[in-house]
Parts: C-alpha cells; sequence; structure tokens
C-alpha cells in the first residue's frame, strides 16, 4: 500500500503545480461572485444553483484531465521506465495514479464547497452541514468513477484528447440521461429496445451521486444506509474499470 | 493532389449547401424581435431553447425542486391546467410507482413532491429564471403570464408585475393576453377604471383582430375580457354595456347558464332604473 | 507461459542469468509477421563482476535490458535477478537502473525524486533522510536540492539519474549507455563511481559503444550481434585468444570489412 501511496502523492504535487485548479477555482469563485452581486437579492436557489454547476463542471475537468493524462504523459516523457525499474508492479502504479488523482480531486472539490458554503450561508443565514457533507461526499465518489473510467479509457487510446472527450461525453450522458433509457427504451422497437436497456442497467448511474437539488432546495437529508450503499455502488464500478485498465495495462507495451 | 481534389470538393458541396440553406434561413429569422443585447446576439435562435428550460427551471423551483424530466412528463398523461381563470405553474400529474432497481434505488434520493409548493419562498426563487427566459425570448407569451401570476398574485408585487408586462406589451404589441392582465392591474390593484376600461377594450379589439379567423380561436382569453369588462361597467352602474360584454361572455362560456342568470338579474336592473 | 519464481533447484554464483531468452515482436513489415530481436540469448553475470554487454545498434541489447528491468516479457526462455524471476517486482528490490537518457518528473525536485524512489523500495523514513543527503553530496547536487528537475542542466540530470540509481544501495547496478553525452570530466566521474562500485563489492553491468571505456573497467564482456550472443569471457582472455585489442574483436565478430583508403 505504501507504494500505491507513493505514486498517488506525485500525482498530487503534480495536481498542486500546476495551474488548472486554481484557473478554475478562480473561475467559479469569480463569475459566482459577479452573479451574486448583479442577481436577485432575495432568491438564493439561483446563485447556488449556478455555483453547484460550475463545481461540477470544474470537478469534472480536474478530474478526467489530470487521469486522461497520467499514463500517456508518463509513457511520452518516458519516466514510466525508471518508474518501473523499481519493485513496483504495474497494477500497483495504475492503482496509485487513481488514487492520486481521485484524492487531489476530493481536496479541490472540498475548496470548493466551503467556498460554496460561505456564499449560501452568507445568503441564507444558515449552513446545512449534513446536506452539504452528503453531497460533497457523493459528487466524491462520483469523481472516483469518472476518475476509474478515463485511466481505463488513456489505456485503450492512445491520445488523452479523445479520451477526455469520450468520457466527458459518457459522464454527462450518464448524469443527465441514463436514468431515462428504459423511458426512451420502451418507445423503441427491436433492435434498438434491447440495446437501450442494455445500456441503461449497464452504464454507471452517475445521477444518483449528482445531489445538487438536495443542497439548494434544503430537502430533508437521505438516510445515510442509502448513501452508504451508493458509495458501494461507486465502488463496485470503480473497482470494475479499474480492474479492467490493470489487465489492459499488464499486457501494453510501454513505447 | 488526391488531397487537394478532396479540398476543392468539399469546399464545392459546402458553397452549394450554404447557397440552399441561406434563404430559407433568411426567411425563418425574419422576426420582430429587437434582441440587441448581448446574450441574445451570441444565442440566437438558439436562445429559445434555453428561454423554454429557464421557464421550466422556473417552475421546477416553484414546486420546490421536484419536477419531472421530458422524458418522464412524455410518459405520462397531460399536466392538468392550473387554478381557472389564471396562468398558475401546472399542478403536476402524480409520478408512476418506480417500474426498475435503479429507479426504487434513486427514489430514496429524492423526497416525494412537497404538497404545499408555491409559498412566497418558492416564488422568490422562481423570478430570476423567469428574467432570464424572458429576456432570451421576449416573444413567449405564456412565460410573461405565469411570471406576472408569481409576483402579482403570490409575492404581492404588483408595480413589478406592471413593469415586466409593459416590457412584455413593448415586445408583443398584439398580444390580448397581456393586456388582459395589465387590465387587471389597473382594476384589481390600481383602481384606476377608465384605464382598465381602455386596456380591455383594446385586449378585445385585439382579440377580433387574430382569432376571429382561426378555426379554434382562443376563446377562454375572450371570456376573461369580456367578464371582466363586464364586471367593471356593473361596477359602474354602467348596465347596459355590462349586458353586452356579459353577453359576449356568455356565448364563449363553459357555463353560460349561470352568466345568463346573471344578465337577466341586469336586465331587471336596468329596467327598474329606466323607470 | 507459467514461470517460477525462483529458479528451481539450484542457487548459483550468477545474479544475473538468463536461460535461452527469446524476444520477439510482431512488425508490420511486407512478408514478415515477427522480428526476432534475441535468439536464445543464455547468459550469466557473477557477483562482484562488472560486466560489459556490447553490440552494434539493433543488436539486442536493449531488448535484454527491457527483459531484465521487466518492461518486455520474453516470448520463451527466463530471466533471473537474485534467482528471481524478471516478472516478479520483488526482483528488482536490490538493483538500480540508471537509463542512457533522462526520464525523471520535471515538476519535482532532485530531493522530492529521490524520496519518491525510495519509498517504492520501502526504506524507513529517517533512512531515507540520511541517503538523501549523502547521495546528492557524491553526486553534487546539494545547491540543487530544491530546485525542479526542469531548471537542470543535462548533467545535473544525468548525476540526478546516477543518485536514484543509487537510492537502495543496490547490489546490482544496470547502466544504459552511462557515458553516452558526457565530456571527458563527467566520464571521469562515471569511471570513478564504477570503480568504487566495484570496490564495494557491487556487480555492474552495463550496455555501451565506449570500447576503450569497456576495456579498462569491465572484468568480462559479452558482444551481441543480430540478437545473438556471439562472443563471452573476461576482456584479457579474448584479447590473447583473438591477438587483437577488443575493438578490432568487435568489428570482426559484427562482420565490419575496412574499405581500402
Amino acid at each position: 500500500m505504501s507504494k500505491i501511496f507513493a505514486v498517488a502523492g506525485v500525482v498530487f504535487m503534480e495536481l498542486y503545480r500546476r495551474k488548472d485548479f486554481y484557473v478554475l477555482f478562480i473561475l467559479t469563485a469569480l463569475i459566482t461572485v459577479v452573479l451574486g452581486a448583479v442577481g436577485d437579492q432575495q432568491a438564493v436557489g439561483y446563485l447556488k444553483e449556478i455555483c453547484l454547476l460550475l463545481i461540477w463542471v470544474s470537478s469534472l475537468v480536474i478530474a478526467i484531465t489530470t487521469a486522461a493524462r497520467q499514463i500517456p504523459a508518463e509513457r511520452e516523457s518516458r519516466t514510466i521506465f525508471p518508474l518501473l525499474a523499481k519493485p513496483v508492479s504495474r497494477a500497483q502504479v495504475l492503482l496509485g495514479k487513481f488514487a492520486g488523482c481521485w484524492l487531489a480531486s476530493g481536496v479541490a472539490l472540498l475548496v470548493f464547497y466551503i467556498f460554496f458554503g460561505l456564499v449560501a450561508a452568507s445568503r441564507e443565514h444558515e449552513l446545512h452541514l449534513e446536506l452539504y457533507a452528503q453531497a460533497v461526499w457523493l459528487h466524491w465518489q462520483a469523481l472516483g468513477i469518472v476518475t476509474a473510467l478515463t485511466l481505463l479509457g488513456s489505456l485503450v487510446l492512445s491520445a488523452p484528447a479523445p479520451n477526455i472527450t469520450i468520457v466527458f461525453i459518457i459522464s454527462v450522458g450518464c448524469l443527465y440521461v441514463s436514468r431515462y433509457l428504459h423511458l426512451v427504451a420502451a418507445r423503441m422497437t427491436e433492435p434498438g429496445q434491447t440495446i437501450t436497456g442494455v445500456i441503461y442497467y449497464t452504464v454507471p448511474q452517475l445521477w444518483f451521486f449528482d445531489q445538487r437539488a438536495l443542497v439548494i432546495h434544503n430537502w430533508p437529508a437521505i438516510a445515510w444506509i442509502w448513501v452508504g450503499l451508493a458509495t458501494v455502488y461507486g465502488a463496485l464500478y470503480s473497482g470494475f474499470f479499474l480492474f479492467a485498465a490493470c489487465l489492459i495495462f499488464r499486457r501494453k507495451a510501454l513505447n | 493532389m488526391r488531397d487537394r481534389l478532396l479540398l476543392l470538393l468539399l469546399l464545392a458541396a459546402c458553397f452549394t449547401l450554404a447557397t440552399e440553406i441561406e434563404p430559407r434561413l433568411s426567411a425563418y429569422a425574419r422576426d420582430t424581435r429587437s434582441g440587441g443585447d448581448f446574450l441574445t446576439a451570441f444565442l440566437g435562435e438558439s436562445g429559445r431553447l434555453f428561454a423554454n428550460h429557464f421557464a421550466a427551471k422556473a417552475d421546477a423551483y416553484y414546486h420546490r425542486g421536484n419536477y419531472p424530466s421530458i422524458f418522464e412528463l412524455g410518459a405520462r398523461p397531460t399536466p392538468h391546467p392550473g387554478e381557472e381563470g389564471t396562468n398558475a405553474p401546472a399542478e403536476l400529474p402524480a409520478t408512476n410507482a418506480p417500474s426498475t432497481w435503479i429507479e426504487r434505488f434513486g427514489s430514496h434520493f429524492t423526497p416525494p413532491p412537497p404538497k404545499d409548493f408555491g409559498t412566497t419562498n418558492d416564488s422568490e426563487e422562481t423570478l430570476p429564471w423567469y428574467r432570464l427566459s424572458l429576456e432570451l425570448d421576449p416573444h413567449n407569451i405564456q412565460n410573461y403570464c405565469t411570471a406576472v401570476f408569481v409576483l402579482r398574485n403570490k409575492l404581492g408585487k404588483s408595480a413589478e408585475a406592471e413593469r415586466v408586462l409593459r416590457d412584455g406589451i413593448r415586445e408583443n404589441p398584439n398580444s390580448y393576453e397581456l393586456l388582459y392582465y395589465l387590465g387587471l392591474i389597473y382594476y384589481e390593484d390600481r383602481h384606476d377604471i377608465a384605464r382598465a376600461r381602455n386596456v380591455w377594450e383594446l385586449a378585445a379589439y385585439r382579440w377580433r383582430e387574430q382569432e376571429v379567423k382561426k378555426p379554434h380561436p382562443d376563446v377562454e382569453s375572450l371570456w376573461q375580457i369580456a367578464d371582466q369588462l363586464g364586471n367593471l361597467e356593473e361596477s359602474q352602474h354602467n348596465y347596459a354595456d355590462a349586458i353586452t360584454w356579459f353577453q359576449i361572455a356568455r356565448n364563449v362560456s363553459r357555463t353560460p347558464q349561470a352568466l345568463e342568470q346573471h344578465i337577466d338579474a341586469l336586465k331587471a336592473e336596468l329596467n327598474a332604473k329606466g323607470k | 507461459m507459467s514461470s517460477t519464481s525462483v529458479a528451481p533447484g539450484k542457487t548459483t554464483n550468477a545474479i544475473l542469468r538468463t536461460e535461452n531468452l527469446r524476444v520477439e515482436y510482431r512488425t508490420r513489415e511486407l512478408g514478415r509477421s515477427t522480428k526476432v530481436a534475441l535468439q536464445g540469448l543464455t547468459l550469466s553475470v557473477n557477483a562482484g563482476e562488472v560486466f560489459g554487454f556490447l553490440g552494434p545498434n539493433g543488436a539486442g541489447k536493449t531488448t535484454t535490458m527491457n527483459v531484465l528491468l521487466g518492461y518486455v516479457n520474453a516470448t520463451s526462455g527466463a530471466a533471473y535477478l537474485f534467482d528471481v524471476n524478471v516478472r516478479e517486482p520483488i526482483a528488482r528490490q536490490r538493483i538500480g537502473y540508471l537509463p542512457e537518457l533522462t526520464y525523471y518528473y520535471k515538476f519535482l525536485t532532485a530531493e522530492e525524486l529521490l524520496r519518491f524512489y525510495g519509498r517504492l523500495f520501502e526504506i524507513p523514513r529517517g533512512e531515507i533522510d540520511s541517503r538523501v543527503d549523502r547521495l546528492l553530496k557524491l553526486v553534487e547536487l546539494e545547491h540543487a536540492r530544491k530546485r525542479p528537475i526542469r531548471t537542470y542542466s543535462k548533467g545535473m540530470q544525468q548525476r540526478a539519474g546516477l543518485a536514484q540509481a543509487l537510492i537502495n544501495d543496490p547490489d546490482l547496478l544496470l547502466l544504459d549507455e552511462p557515458t553516452s553525452g558526457l565530456d571527458p570530466l563527467g566520464r571521469m566521474k562515471v569511471r570513478e563511481i564504477i570503480q568504487r562500485l566495484k570496490n564495494d563489492g557491487k556487480t555492474v553491468f552495463f550496455s555501451s559503444h565506449e570500447l576503450g571505456e569497456v576495456e579498462t573497467v569491465c572484468d568480462r564482456v559479452a558482444i551481441m550481434n543480430s540478437g545473438e550472443l556471439k562472443v563471452t569471457g573476461r576482456v584479457t582472455d579474448l584479447v590473447a585468444e583473438h591477438q587483437c585489442n577488443l575493438e578490432q574483436l568487435f568489428l570482426k565478430i559484427v562482420g565490419y570489412q575496412p574499405q581500402p583508403v
């Protein structure tokens, strides 16, 4: 495990030495502050919605772009060679990359949500800590699935750009469309109905983890048992993608 | 050489397509929208799509976030209209029971729809979205009407409702619906009888201009306008004019018998006055 | 194909051993589906010796290194480091590898790089600290330890590479063209370090084109050509046997015919 965390630490350091996170955070903060200053002072939901949308977009950008370039950058810069010359297996390297990307995304997420909490509390004059905790936790689990999928994609596709595009499309689809695929399938004829049905049951339902409405409308908190089960669901998908990635990476040429 | 020929062929195809599409697009885009602001210029025609989205968002906020998607709406019966004679956001039909384990699991993350939606707080939250929607599509009359309902009936902001209506009428000078609501503000909130009468008569005139020729005219709106004019004239003891308007309303009403009785009562009043 | 982690039966003095190693690559050339990079390489390197691995370009030296380091799986045959099959990551616990070109994380400082690699060897934290200090002093990078590697010159990057190859105090050092691109002073320093390692009882296995250097420092050499091991033995014995210096022997093996002037 220490080897995995050693690799994760390097990923972490790389993210925080690049400018991406700071640019996205500043952009999110700026847009939120400007909207809050010029918009309706009575309406809080509007501001929370815009801010949370920006947070989701930024977090997906950070998670996907960071994960997408890990293995390709190692191969391109050839740093993979001295790395694998150490007593560390390819699976450990991959798991370390995943852990690093996921943890780094989690820290970025915390910073974003702390900012969001301050903005919302300044308008609402109250802080719904339990709701925020659930929203952050589930959001982080979603990023885990997306990170694992991106790492798998980086081993299947040679360049980061198509990988990033495809994973973005899949993520947005799984967030907004996947929950309704069974309704769409019901109106289709074969073989489209079966194909859509299969997709419905196999893709990760990321909308479980999208709890923006919970925070915006101050809904009652979700029972923690369901949060736990959603975590297990996310872990299963992440595990599956990582397992597939390990299998591919084992056989992949390094140059 | 082959690449250059391919490029030339592509250029020719693009040029041909452009000459085909351009006249149709010009005809389609020919509208009276003033749209000189940045958002409208930036989004162009797709602004309408966003406008509809933001109007749906406003509706979602009115219902405190619990709102069906287009997929679910497509799978359910048509929603019922809101309170009669108003443009309240529609009541949502009951949700279907979850049919898959994914829906059942997901249902634990969403609370059941609130029964007490549409509170002051809910209404306040809809305003920024309606504002955006109207900014992007100033020709959507229904959105103006719903926004005015929220402002006036739910939040008691009559002055702001009037401002919205004036903006709407500026963009849609022929809209009898907006004129009707403006008349309501003058009559019920400002108690300005003369102005209310003028505006409603103009609304009735606009309705005749636009709806009479249609195979299925908007009789609901005519009933509203005529009924209100009738009430106005009755309150001013102009029974003859009131009877005229109520007769128009009776002809298009869903409950003509009730109006007929009221007309008879007014006729009796008129006769008594005459004597 | 199953492979045992530890060589069956005996433990020998050979800390690096290949047995009938064969490596084939798929190729897109017309008429050929595979390219044979190594043909039945059987080689052993004993503890404490400095072993030179020679051959022209395309002889199979890099492929052999890649197999030993676990980058590439052999098509058939086996390779062992300290009697552990090279397919096991643990086989690399006691080796240090210095690549020809410097491939290190440019955003890390030399100190961070050494700490990172030290953690991969599961060296205790206190021990890592003292080794990092010692190695940075050895390679004369103490003044630049806090600067990111992307600000280093080529020579400094190579010295950082040498430090990372020594972080685990390896018993076997694999060097790929260690003096490539170095000035005479740099080459001298590398030679001194190799000699020092040898005096400390370490084993050094390096590939090189610098035959003069190989003749000076190596105990034994192997000469490859076209994926085959052509000759192996002590430098002095080979020179005596073939009645020529190492360079002439090398040219004879690779089939070089001098053109008349």
